[in-house]
């Protein structure tokens, strides 16, 4: 039973521990004021307290490397399964891969030289 | 091979009158040039002809679209023959006076005129439903845009009436034809005859607007008083017949039990408009009104003739199909000669052009009296027949036919007066000249076909059907289906295809 | 060893030649320098869309028996060949027209990039043999056009038609890839040929997910009450983008409709008849109706080709032999006059500026003689005139209805028609009979703007419009040996 789910349990250790990791190094590595935030200090008056804003604005470039790296990242997702099996498909497998790689470097082409990878 | 060319010259000439520059006067002549060699071809033909024999003539078949089996079958038979030369005298006719009126944008206007005598001749050759449809339909396109473009002030309001109407009844023929065809054949020399009531309507819809027959006639006055002269008088002259012809060829001759049951009813209409149309001709307040109108009376004569379904009453629609045809014309044209000098059509304003304009009246005189019928003329002859057919039928259908007759001389010496005599109007000026050459050219070539046919009307009412004594079958093969064809048109039975006699004359 | 399928190429070409098309005029837009970015990417788009034709005329010729290729993935025959031929057909015109299209330079690329893909993606829909490569190449060729239509970003027009293409086409998308999923459920299978008689076809799961797929199938149509997208999208999207959606788009929706129902439905034949029925009366007075309303030509076309769906639905619901060959004819004649008259209108907006309406086009026909008699017959041809392929289209299609028991639907079609004049007719009114307004007839002095390739479209939608009703036979015959493979 146990080694029927041991993969997946080593999976999601994996995944909990490099999130947490991922939280935890943000947490620790982030610049805080060393002093409590100002409105404790402040006598309460009313209305409703006004917090930090809740909307944070981003550069729009940042979506756009966002999402070219999200498509691409995907893709490249689909090589992994592609690369177990690659030893029973021989050379049809791998003409497969080529041609998917292929279409992909069109697409990098593409948005490299649209210019969608610089920084402005 | 002779119908094909009868129908592919004017389309040539369109396509060539279309595309070639030129001055306006060039053009015209060049579709002159082609509309008179069309009359020659038709001449030709004519002089092929063979009268005793009922067979379909200068036939010609291809296939089209073979998997519904409709086919291009073209051919001339008796009537057909006659009523393909009335469109090209017409025609011919009018592309003259378009040339001297001098029509704007010569070049769409002749080729549309051009395109207009290919689908009329069409018309009256198809031997195939869908074929049929095709150059009845084919004659909307360019008349839409010859009323829309060279039309009067209200021409807008005119082409909207003339489609809703026309298409109103040709879209329902189109779906009967459909299923006609489907369930019968769409050859109609092979066709199987149909015993269905709602078939026969579909079609006798369509035509009883195009003629117009009584109570579909409301596109009529506003089409003809907005078409250009010589587009009304196609209008009236040869499209009016086409309707009648379907009537025989196809409404007639393929549904022989409905038009049984229901010929008191087709009569009574036809008599209604026939009384109708005269009373309305009578106070008809301008020139075209009146034409118009009495147009409506004598297509509802035909029609009485039509479905009177005897050897005289038909034989005498035949006539009268050409007589009214050239009649018409001539009056419209007339009317354009009028409205030129006065830039009226309004009765009221007119009058006394008679005094200084003897051409003119004359002209007007002549043709005024060959069209109330007075005896010794064509359409005395073919009223005549008609209304001899009639009383073979029920001497009650007779009665409206005469009181018509009386009606139209009314009408018609109103019309004369009010234009060539009284004092003179207030839109007659001095300067307005007489008929010119050019113009007494092509209306005296017209009052001329009407004065050959008053010597000798048996040319028509004796060759239109040879069918009575012998059904026209193709040259492809005799079936004892194909024997009633025409025949039946002829004649209201299947078993009295003996008749020898064709229509007597006066 | 895992066996892989056996890959006939012949039934790939044409789908793959539009996609070596879409990298190459692709690629073309970024590595070619400015100035000839425009003639190469049009150049490798137009010769992707004539090899496709090729590919698909040699694929026509070489598939006398319908079977399925690629482990079952795509049927090599020649209805879908056939159907090849048209998107190919309407493409390569398309791709005349589109020349011409002022847009900002960079992007000028892109177009023939994403029309030659979308080109591909029809392809294969109409090849597809089961509900994956079905719903494959829906989306492929989907999303293409809606990057297409919205490809002109600084239109607001043009936003919002690829923004409501996208919403509306995604969400029947949606609806077709979840009635799929209600039909594996019931079956078991995905592929077409498998789904009939799989289950009890009175299934309750198999008729939603029929339902649903005809759903979908009627959105890309836009056959009403699906319609809804059309007349914004139509007239946002870039003219000659319409004239190809109103075309291509259409044609293998309907086409593959038509197969799918045939194939995997047949048992159900009862129920997806009266469904067609019920959506072409839907389209015809709904289309017809609305286009009498509509001052703005692309928006009256696109209503136009909403009555369109509902003629052409007659087809599916004779569901015989007869209504396949009547749709895979009329197609021919109806995306011929398709593509012309949203070049006409094209050629009309470049020249003035503005977006064409029936007021503007007052003296079109006048000013413009050879292209008005075009403007003319297409419309003829709409409107199911003689001496047009739309004609004879028409009688084919009432032969169908009619064959099969249909007649009630002949009458709605002839009122429809006679509705339809009302604004065909208004075109050849406003381009001949109206006067020109007086500051057009300045305009009149200025040099005629001519555009060959926009031209050579136009004369080649005009041969095709008018030559499909002299020569009805050669297409009868390719219709009627692709129609013959559809279990009908």
């Amino acid at each position: 039973m146990l080694r029927n789910w041991l993969p997946f349990l080593i999976y999601g250790l994996f995944a909990s521990g490099i999130t947490g990791l991922m939280l935890f190094i943000s947490f620790a590595l982030s610049t805080r004021a060393r002093t409590k935030p100002a409105q404790q200090g402040l006598p309460f008056e009313s209305g409703v307290s006004t917090g930090a804003p809740t909307r944070q604005r981003f550069t729009i470039g940042f979506y756009l490397t966002a999402m070219l790296f999200i498509l691409f990242d995907i893709e490249i997702v689909f090589l992994y399964p592609l690369a177990i099996v690659l030893d029973k498909l021989a050379w049809f497998g791998f003409s497969e891969l080529v041609v998917f790689v292929g279409l992909l470097a069109v697409a990098y082409v593409y948005v490299w030289r649209k210019g969608a990878l610089e920084w402005e | 091979m002779l119908t094909t060319a009868l129908i592919c010259l004017p389309l040539l000439g369109a396509l060539s009158v279309f595309l070639l520059p030129g001055p306006r006067m060039w053009v015209g002549s060049l579709a002159l040039f082609f509309s008179l060699a069309e009359l020659a071809l038709w001449v030709s033909s004519l002089i092929r002809f063979d009268f005793g024999s009922a067979r379909i003539q200068f036939e010609q078949q291809h296939s089209w679209i073979s998997d519904l089996g409709i086919s291009y079958h073209v051919g001339l038979f008796g009537f057909s023959l006659w009523l393909v030369g009335l469109t090209v005298v017409v025609m011919t006719a009018a592309i003259a006076y378009g040339l001297w009126s001098g029509r704007e944008r010569a070049n769409a206007y002749y080729a549309l005129m051009l395109l207009l005598l290919a689908a009329i001749v069409g018309v009256f050759t198809a031997q195939d439903l869908i074929l049929f449809y095709v150059a009845y339909e084919a004659m909307m396109i360019p008349l839409y845009v010859l009323i829309g473009v060279w039309g009067g002030a209200g021409r807008l309001r005119a082409t909207f009436k003339f489609v809703a109407y026309t298409m109103a009844g040709s879209l329902l023929m189109f779906a009967t034809i459909v299923i006609y065809g489907l369930s019968h054949g769409f050859d109609l020399a092979t066709a199987q005859q149909s015993g269905s009531v709602w078939l026969f309507l579909g079609f006798a819809a369509a035509f009883a607007v195009k003629a117009p027959l009584f109570p579909l006639h409301g596109w009529l006055a506003d089409a003809y008083r907005e078409s250009p002269p010589e587009v009304a008088a196609l209008l009236s002259g040869v499209i009016s017949k086409v309707a009648v012809f379907g009537f025989l060829r196809i409404a007639l001759t393929q549904f022989p039990g409905p038009t049984h049951d229901l010929r008191s009813l087709m009569l009574a209409l036809s008599a209604v408009g026939l009384v109708y149309g005269s009373l309305l001709a009578f106070r008809a307040p301008d020139i075209r009104g009146v034409v118009a109108y009495s147009s409506l009376a004598q297509m509802s004569l035909i029609g009485l003739g039509v479905f009177a379904q005897n050897e005289l009453s038909l034989s005498g629609s035949v006539l009268q199909m050409v007589n009214h045809g050239l009649v018409s014309a001539a009056l419209f044209l007339l009317a354009g000669v009028i409205e030129l000098r006065t830039s009226t059509g309004a009765l009221s304003r007119l009058g006394g052009m008679a005094r200084g304009r003897p051409i003119l009246a004359s002209l007007i005189i002549s043709i005024g009296v060959i069209s109330l019928a007075v005896p010794g003329s064509n359409a005395f002859a073919g009223e005549f027949l008609i209304l001899a057919g009639v009383f073979q039928q029920g001497w009650g259908w007779a009665i409206p036919g005469l009181v018509a007759m009386v009606l139209a001389a009314m009408y018609m010496l109103r019309l004369v007066s009010a234009l060539l005599h009284r004092e003179v109007g207030e839109a007659v000026t001095k300067k307005a000249p007489d008929v010119l050459l050019p113009e007494l050219c092509v209306i005296g070539a017209l009052l001329g076909c009407m004065l050959a046919l008053s010597v000798w009307p048996a040319a028509i009412s004796k060759h239109s059907f040879a069918c009575l004594s012998q059904p026209p079958v193709t040259s492809a093969g005799i079936s004892s289906q194909s024997k009633a064809q025409v025949g039946l048109a002829c004649v209201p039975r299947a078993g009295s295809t003996t008749a020898t006699t064709t229509g007597t004359a006066k | 060893m895992i066996r892989t399928p056996a890959i006939d190429w012949l039934t790939l070409a044409p789908s793959l030649a539009l996609l070596a098309a879409t990298i190459a005029s692709l690629m073309a837009a970024v590595l070619v320098p400015e100035r000839r970015r425009r003639n190469v990417s049009w150049f490798f788009c137009l010769a992707g869309y004539a090899g496709a034709f090729a590919a698909a005329a040699i694929l026509f010729d070489r598939s006398p028996h319908s079977r399925g290729v690629i482990a079952n993935a795509l049927f090599r025959d020649r209805y879908g060949a056939l159907a090849a031929m048209i998107v190919a057909g309407v493409g390569l015109l398309t791709t005349l027209v589109y020349y011409g299209e002022r847009s900002t330079v960079d992007r000028v690329g892109e177009r023939f990039a994403l029309l030659a893909s979308a080109g591909g993606g029809m392809i294969l829909f109409a090849q597809s043999a089961n509900l994956l490569t079905l719903f494959l190449g829906l989306e492929w060729l989907s999303i293409s056009l809606y990057v297409l239509c919205a490809l002109e970003r600084e239109r607001p027009e043009a936003i919002e038609a690829g923004f409501k293409y996208l919403i509306v086409g995604g969400f029947s998308s949606a609806i077709l890839v979840f009635g799929a999923a209600f039909v594996y459920g019931a079956t078991g299978t995905l592929n077409l040929a498998q789904i009939a008689g799989k289950a009890p076809s009175g299934d309750l799961f198999l008729i939603t997910g029929l339902a649903m797929i005809l759903v979908g199938f009627a959105f890309k149509a836009s056959a009403a009450p699906f319609h809804t997208w059309t007349p914004d999208v139509y007239q946002g999207a870039a003219t000659p983008v319409s004239g190809f959606m109103a075309g291509a788009t259409k044609a293998v929706a309907l086409l593959v409709a038509l197969r799918v129902l045939s194939v995997s439905f047949s048992a159900q034949e009862h129920l997806w008849t009266s469904a067609a029925a019920a959506l072409a009366v839907t389209s015809l007075v709904v289309g017809n109706l609305a286009a009498l309303a509509q001052r703005d030509l692309k928006r009256m076309l696109a209503y136009s080709s909403i009555s369109h769906a509902g003629f052409l639905l007659f087809a599916i619901t004779a569901a015989s032999s007869l209504g396949t060959r009547a749709l895979l004819y009329y197609l021919i004649p109806y995306g011929a006059a398709s593509v012309g008259v949203f070049a006409l209108a094209a050629l009309h907006e470049r020249e003035l500026g503005e977006p064409a309406t029936l007021d503007n086009l007052a003296g079109f026909g006048w000013r413009r003689p050879l292209s008005g008699i075009a403007l003319w017959i297409f419309m003829l041809s709409f409107a199911g005139f003689p001496l047009t392929g739309g004609f004879v289209g028409k009688v084919y299609l009432f032969a169908a209805a009619y064959r099969s028991g249909w007649t009630w639907l002949l009458i709605v079609g002839a009122v429809a028609t006679l509705v339809s004049l009302g604004y065909y007719l208004a075109v050849v009114r406003a381009i001949y009979m109206r006067p020109e307004p007086g500051e057009k007839a300045a305009a009149k002095e200025e040099p005629p703007l001519l555009d060959r390739m926009l031209s050579t479209a136009v004369f080649a939608a005009v041969i095709v419009t008018v030559g499909s009703f002299f020569a009805v036979q050669p297409l009868i015959d390719l219709a009627k040996h692709a129609a013959s493979q559809l279990p009908l």
